[in-house]
């Protein structure tokens, strides 16, 4: 009997050995990098997702691009001019850029991507980064064959005219759906995606695997490295451990290992953080009771303790949010007053509301461990300022359907940039005209904050500019719509055989071409 | 006889068929949630938000009116497209299909063969410590969580040992199945052991065991061909049901290892209410449900010259 229990395990080793014998190779001259979840598209009229943003970075080229301190720079344009009172933007490109399958760009190529993005039949979900264009409402209810606000001038100069002077009209064209891509359909029918940008797409397995490989004829900088390979891996326990084992080069650190790696010897030093452009708050429906009074909001601003969620839960991973607007848009242009916790005034003002306010209030949240436990916090903090608060919790789809019809009357939710202006954390999300899934899904309205953001947003001066939008988070300030809980940061950690990496608080920044590696390190520590 | 027999029962499973889709699409609309959301983003004004919802129902609101044009669809055999992705859903599916079958069939043979084994061993082993150790690691089997058992492989076979990959499926290497298997395999293993033990304890005290016994005939002989054949009924029964639930995919084992297989997709795909996605996905997995079972007849009307296909 023990013999033939030895048998069998000798039998399961020796299989474990000669099938494990060959996997361990990996080649020094490709990074690998790991997605939780598949992209939905690399047609960039179409992509909605971060993961989708950021490697259309590596395959395509904009106008311009966002260098690492997130300024406005140089890409296929080398240089631009705004003429006719700040309504026409001309862009002088580079010659011989060339797309991956040889031919070159000119301004007709610009123009033809741009077009697709307002195209109805391609059903694009961001065809209001082009609603200031001139003619772009009647080319997008079919009544003209063109947009007549794109004017190719001559082969190398386009032209973007404007209904009206739009100050972030050039951080806007930063965003990878006005990347410029050329979509060639062969003889069999099927459709190739080409770009201009630093790698080619090589190979895309849906729901395993996307490879990269490098553009050789890249007019910039050409990449390092000579393939990227994007490994889809949704558990985090195993991409962890492929990392450790070296199969991955650079992970994104997930929320449940955030104290290993920042404490391990191994890897504390391996460790990146930068902030994003985001802001996490809790919303308010401010058309409906409780809500529609700023005493009850302010109320619940003093009563969040958010430095013991911040310390105790989230372990220091995100930044206290004072303002909606990221600290990295105010730079030392805005100052912007602390927020304090005071759990004595949120009672006092509480108490003093009429009983009618006080009844119990549903907190809605998406399904996701993390947010939970937030909800949880947040839930207690409030019982002790005297407000029942029942939660309500939703899966994704559902909670936004709620959150956009106004049915949700206090919410968890958190705001992306599209493009780095303190413009895109005020208008989207505070304007009137904007309620529910435009960004306003707080439903808030004030005509004073109305006509200050739109002042703002046709005032090309940038002193008058950032006064405008002092006013205009003043008005937010004491208006309280939303509960500002923190700026969430990035944390990756990389190998020590990636050399140059570099994080920029914008997804789509970085084109793949600084990384560089250095297989030898690899080797000494074997 | 089989051919007929095939063609009448495929003839039958047109109403199952037609109910599933019916309940499917019918649950579908019930369900909170629009596919809308998955697809715009964060930032879309509520215009284009209903002009984007017309585009997807192609028309008409009523749902019988959406079933109806659905099953037409079907029957000329387009499955639609992605409301996400934008991929033909066959394709969708054609490309993880072979994967979970690959997985499905590894795990099985391994499961078949190493339940066999410990199921006749511990039949006929008299010793009761050896008889202690496979109740123990059979109830083990049964009653390990799936995802527990699949992340303590990683970290004792990937993490540790470093001697298997964690994740991915490699360029089909057989490095790469050995883990998954191994943990999609382990409870049917498990199951198909104390089947068997069960079984040929019975069919062991028959007379006509006895009298094989009785006239010589090599005990392998006697435990094979004389014993188990008259015991696989059940035994049959266990591997037939797991193999039509492996075949629509696992979606933990999946998930765990990274493995791009059926279940995770349409597990995303009831997420995003990716309504063509899992309406096909559902579809294809029932169809598959229905030939499993009917081979698995077959194979009965096989081993058992008693059952008659009928």
């Amino acid at each position: 009997m023990y013999k033939i229990f030895c048998r069998w395990v000798c039998f399961f080793l020796t299989l474990v050995a000669v099938a494990g014998c060959g996997f361990r190779e990996r080649s020094y001259d490709t990074v690998y990098i790991r997605l939780k979840d598949d992209i939905t598209t690399l047609d960039p009229a179409l992509i909605v997702d971060v993961d989708g943003g950021m490697l259309a970075a590596y395959l395509y080229n904009g106008l311009v691009k966002l260098d690492f301190s997130l300024n406005v720079v140089p890409d296929i344009a080398h240089k631009w001019e705004i003429l006719d009172n700040d309504t026409r933007y001309r862009f002088y490109l580079r010659k011989n850029i060339r797309f991956s399958n040889g031919d070159e760009l000119t301004a007709r190529d610009v123009k033809h991507s741009f077009e697709r993005l307002l195209d109805p039949s391609v059903k694009s979900s961001r065809s209001w980064i082009f609603e200031n264009v001139a003619g772009c409402n009647s080319f997008m209810s079919g009544n003209a064959g063109g947009i007549e606000g794109f004017v190719v001038v001559n082969d190398y100069t386009l032209d973007i005219v404007l209904k009206e002077p739009f100050a972030p009209f050039i951080s806007l064209l930063t965003m990878p759906n006005v990347m410029i891509s050329k979509i060639v359909s062969d003889s069999d029918g099927n459709r190739h995606v080409y770009g201009t940008g630093p790698f080619i797409l090589n190979d895309w397995v849906r729901g395993d695997s996307i490879r990269f490989i490098r553009n050789e004829n890249y007019y910039d900088k050409m990449a390092s490295v000579a393939k990227v390979v994007f490994k889809i891996i949704p558990e985090d326990f195993t991409a962890i451990t492929e990392f450790e084992n070296g199969r991955i080069d650079i992970l994104e650190v997930p929320g449940s290992e955030f104290e290993y790696f920042v404490t391990d010897a191994r890897w504390k030093d391996r460790v990146y953080r930068s902030p994003l452009l985001n802001t996490y708050y809790v919303g308010f429906n401010c058309q409906k009771e409780p809500f529609n009074s700023v005493e009850m909001r302010h109320a619940v601003g003093y009563a969040v303790n958010r430095e013991g969620i911040i310390e105790k839960f989230l372990h220091n991973r995100v930044t206290r949010a004072d303002s909606p607007v990221p600290p990295d848009l105010l730079g030392s242009k805005i100052s912007i007053a602390e927020h304090k916790y005071d759990p004595g005034k949120a009672i006092d003002m509480i108490s003093s509301l009429p009983g009618s306010t006080r009844k119990e209030i549903s907190l809605y949240f998406s399904s996701n461990k993390e947010t939970e436990g937030i909800a949880e916090l947040i839930q207690y903090d409030l019982a002790q300022a005297g407000l029942s608060v029942s939660l309500c919790q939703l899966e994704w789809s559902v909670f936004k359907e709620k959150v956009a019809s106004g049915e949700a009357e206090m919410f968890i939710l958190s705001w992306w940039a599209d493009y780095p202006d303190i413009e895109n954390f005020l208008y989207p999300v505070f304007y009137s005209g904007n309620w529910g899934s435009a960004g306003n899904r707080v439903r808030y309205k004030n005509e004073e904050f109305d006509e200050v953001i739109l002042k703002a947003r046709k005032t090309a001066d940038d002193m008058l500019r950032t006064d405008l939008y002092r006013q205009a988070l003043s008005i937010i300030e004491n208006d309280a719509p939303w509960v500002c809980l923190w700026h969430r940061d990035k944390f990756v950690v990389v190998q020590p055989w990636i050399h140059n990496f570099k994080l920029a608080g914008v997804h789509s920044v970085d084109k793949g071409t600084d990384i560089t590696i250095d297989a030898t390190t690899k080797l000494h520590e074997d | 006889m089989p051919f007929v027999y095939v063609l009448k029962r495929l003839t039958e499973s047109i109403p199952t068929l037609i109910g599933v889709t019916l309940i499917t699409f019918v649950l579908l609309k019930c369900a909170p949630g629009n596919p809308i959301y998955s697809i715009v983003g964060e930032r879309v004004s509520q215009d284009r938000i209903e002009e984007l919802k017309k585009s997807l129902q192609a028309g008409d609101t009523r749902w019988w009116k959406q079933y109806g044009a659905y099953m037409g669809n079907i029957l000329k055999g387009d499955f639609g497209e992605s409301y996400i992705t934008r991929e033909p859903v066959l394709k969708a599916l054609s490309v993880r299909f072979p994967n979970t079958l690959k997985l499905a069939l590894f795990s099985i043979v391994l499961a078949v063969v190493s339940g066999l084994l410990l199921g006749i061993i511990s039949a006929y082993v008299r010793s009761t410590f050896w008889n202690q150790v496979f109740t123990i690691l059979s109830t083990c089997g049964i009653s390990t969580p799936v995802f527990w058992f699949g992340l303590l492989l990683i970290y004792v076979f990937s993490r540790l040992l470093n001697v298997l990959p964690a994740s991915g499926m490699g360029n089909g290497e057989l490095a790469y199945l050995v883990l998954p298997a191994i943990t999609l395999g382990s409870r049917s293993a498990a199951y198909i052991a104390r089947i068997t033990c069960t079984s040929l304890e019975e069919v062991r005290k028959s007379r006509f065991v006895l009298s094989a016994w009785a006239r010589g005939i090599s005990p392998l002989s006697v435990v094979f061909r004389h014993t188990l054949k008259n015991a696989l009924i059940p035994i049959v029964t266990v591997i037939g049901l797991d193999i039509g639930s492996y075949l629509n995919g696992s979606v933990l084992t999946e998930t765990i290892f990274g493995w791009n297989g059926v279940g995770r997709l349409l597990v995303q795909a009831i997420y995003q209410r990716d309504y063509p996605l899992i309406m096909g996905g559902i579809l294809i997995g029932t169809f598959i449900f229905i030939m499993v079972n009917i081979i698995m007849d077959i194979v009965y009307a096989f081993i058992d010259p008693r059952i008659e296909l009928r």
